[in-house]
């Protein structure tokens, strides 16, 4: 276990200093999660997930630790089940809670630190998804916090009314803003001209330099994981 | 062009609204006028062939103008729901992007955009900020039709001069069919035509100097109101804040220092994203820090200020929780006489509709009184003159005097001058 944890932590740490210098396009950044949580159930050894998630709190040191927290909390009751219940081995049950702390956290990170509005803009230059669409995904993704704010507010007024509803009931405003805040929306991009020919003033795709970024990433979860294979074939352990 | 004869109505109130003859237009700027709550708003989305896409009732006859492939341009009573991305720069140049206009051109309009605008996040701009941002946008596309719904209400004094001789020059220079709804009265002079809807509802053209108003002279009776026995104080001392942070150059409000007192009333009167709603939102949730910002009553240190007061938001569907206006207004333990004369007192009909289908006037009448029957001694009201007509707006005015006169506290903010020139005990600028 702590030959396990020391690996982890100097892998975070060295690679998660080098990572943070390479500039990931966000839609590169979505791949490789998606990439790493598919391949999740393949990887016996946890330390390739552990470098991935180690770039991403070292991108956004500021969250590190909400995420950190919350994946802790979801794997907990796993160790938990894993342990008081199927009656395997200790060390697995170990095994297990890390895996699937680290996947949470791979999640998390990546949800909190994705520009989604960029990944949207991105596909939509790209042509990969059709402007009307893509807009009215990206304007009703960018209304959440709007629409959180809303709720807040709506439950001070509660408050002043000394109503104390819960928080199902205080849905209903909250849906009824949404509803007229789409509409008005929607109209409102009609009345701007949005359309098919739409131009792009902000270049959304890749740069050279995010594309070498990737590349290089790319490369050093290869060489870490055939430097790895070839350590244990060496070793015969694999 | 020529306004066709149409009737319209929602499905759920009595509401309708008609035009009976033809009205040939020219390219000229039309104001559309009427009481508050007759659907000015409605009719300016019929004219941009919103319905049936965009709003439901039962519509006779044809009211658009735009066609499919006809460029017209829009900005709504409430700003903010208009905004569709994060970033105020990417905000910004959307419909040049839609338009295909040059990259060049592009950036000499971007480069124009004020530094303090450009480098905000759409989701912290004010009001004002956002109205700012969409004529700064739109302005420059010189559509052919233009809708404008209170264009003007939420701007400051200067900003609101700029865009008055952009729109001049824009008059002056393009043949434009210009549509607009404007309670400040700023671009009245612009137009020579009237669309005046009546207390029935049936719209009608006049040209201006043969329409004579006939709602100025409309008088109010002011409401019972309980007087405030107790003396409640705010004192604000060296007080510093910021949108989200406290870092010295993101700070909006340097060192600000007042007191007032039970019956008076105070206004903020300061340019646009300055913090004036931040200010009143902050207050009302009691997060400064105690030591800048507290309240007395009776000279003694108010522990729990949010239970005294009562604020009246900008965004006024917050103030509305249920799905009918009389539960909303039973919820204040009101008899039913008690909610007939309030509703006939707001220029609101008295029928069971839901309280966020009202017009944008008298959704902010309603909930100015919201305070008041949750018994508030300390009120905070933003931007309360949106969207009234001269009539709700004088009787507001007498509203505030009666409540000073009961010893309320009463915090304002307001861009109108008309309105708190003569009711405010002082006036605060930053």
């Amino acid at each position: 276990m702590t030959k396990l944890s020391l690996k982890i932590l100097v892998t975070t740490f060295f690679f998660g200093k080098i990572m943070k210098r390479l500039d990931l396009h966000p839609a590169h950044r979505l791949f490789f999660t998606f990439f790493f949580l598919c391949l999740f159930p393949f990887i016996k050894n946890i330390e390739i997930i552990a470098i991935y998630s180690s770039l991403l709190f070292l991108l956004n040191t500021t969250t590190f630790f909400n995420h950190t927290f919350k994946a802790f909390l979801f794997a907990l009751p796993y160790f938990f089940l894993n342990f008081f219940w199927t009656g395997q081995d200790y060390s697995i049950s170990i095994a297990n809670f890390f895996r699937i702390f680290f996947l949470c956290l791979v999640s998390f990170s990546s949800l909190g630190l994705e520009e989604i509005e960029k990944i949207f803009l991105y596909l939509m230059q790209r042509k990969i998804i059709p402007i009307e669409i893509g807009y009215a995904i990206l304007s009703g993704l960018n209304s959440l916090q709007d629409l959180k704010q809303h709720f807040f507010r709506v439950r001070a007024c509660a408050k002043m009314r000394k109503k104390r509803p819960s928080p199902l009931f205080l849905l209903f405003p909250v849906l009824v803003y949404s509803l007229s805040k789409a509409q008005i929306m929607a109209f409102s991009m009609k009345s701007k001209g949005i359309n098919s020919q739409k131009i792009f003033y902000f270049d959304y795709l890749p740069t050279k330099k995010q594309n070498k970024s990737c590349l290089v990433f790319l490369s050093f979860i290869l060489i870490i994981e055939c430097g790895r294979r070839f350590l244990h074939l060496y070793h015969g352990t694999l | 062009m020529i306004l066709r004869p149409f009737s319209f109505s929602f499905p759920s109130s009595s509401f309708s609204l008609s035009l009976k003859t033809e009205i040939p237009l020219t390219h000229s700027w039309y104001e559309i006028k009427s009481l508050s709550g007759k659907g000015k708003s409605t009719f300016l989305k019929l004219l941009m062939g919103a319905h049936p896409d965009f709003i439901s009732g039962n519509l006779e006859g044809d009211p658009s103008l735009v066609s499919k492939k006809e460029s017209f341009l829009y900005l709504s009573q409430n700003p903010f729901h208009q905004i569709i991305h994060t970033k105020t720069k990417e905000e910004f140049v959307f419909p040049f992007e839609n338009f295909q206009i040059r990259p060049n051109i592009i950036s000499s309009h971007l480069s124009s955009l004020p530094k303090n605008l450009s480098d905000k996040k759409t989701l912290h701009l004010s009001h004002g900020e956002c109205q700012h941002l969409l004529l700064r946008s739109l302005l420059p596309l010189s559509p052919k039709i233009l809708f404008l719904d209170e264009p003007f209400s939420y701007l400051d004094e200067k900003t609101r001069d700029s865009f008055y001789t952009l729109l001049l020059e824009l008059q002056k220079n393009l043949s434009l069919l210009v549509f607009f709804i404007d309670h400040t009265q700023k671009l009245s002079s612009l137009s020579e035509k009237t669309l005046f809807i009546d207390n029935n509802s049936v719209i009608s053209l006049y040209k201006k100097e043969d329409h004579k108003e006939e709602f100025t002279n409309l008088k109010k009776e002011l409401p019972e109101i309980p007087f405030v026995k107790d003396f409640f104080e705010l004192r604000v001392k060296n007080l510093s804040f910021g949108i989200s942070s406290k870092k010295e150059e993101t700070l909006l409000v340097k060192n600000l220092s007042f007191s007032l007192h039970s019956g008076q009333c105070y206004t903020i009167f300061a340019p646009n994203g300055s913090g004036k709603t931040t200010f009143l939102k902050r207050l009302f949730q009691n997060t400064f820090d105690s030591s800048h910002v507290f309240f007395l009553k009776n000279n003694k240190i108010l522990k729990n200020p949010t239970s005294s007061i009562g604020i009246c938001f900008q965004d006024l569907d917050s103030h509305f929780l249920y799905p009918d206006l009389f539960s909303e207004l039973k919820s204040f333990n009101l008899t039913l006489e008690e909610i007939e004369k309030y509703l006939h007192l707001l220029d609101i009909p008295f029928s069971n509709i839901s309280p966020f289908l009202l017009s944008e006037g008298q959704k902010r009448r309603l909930s100015l009184f919201y305070p008041l029957w949750a018994h508030r001694p300390i009120l905070l009201f933003d931007e309360i003159t949106v969207g009234q007509d001269p009539a709700n707006f004088s009787f507001m005015k007498e509203l505030i005097g009666h409540l000073k006169k009961h010893q309320y506290l009463i915090l304002l903010v307001s861009h109108d001058k008309t309105f708190f020139e003569d009711i405010s005990d002082n006036v605060l600028f930053w």
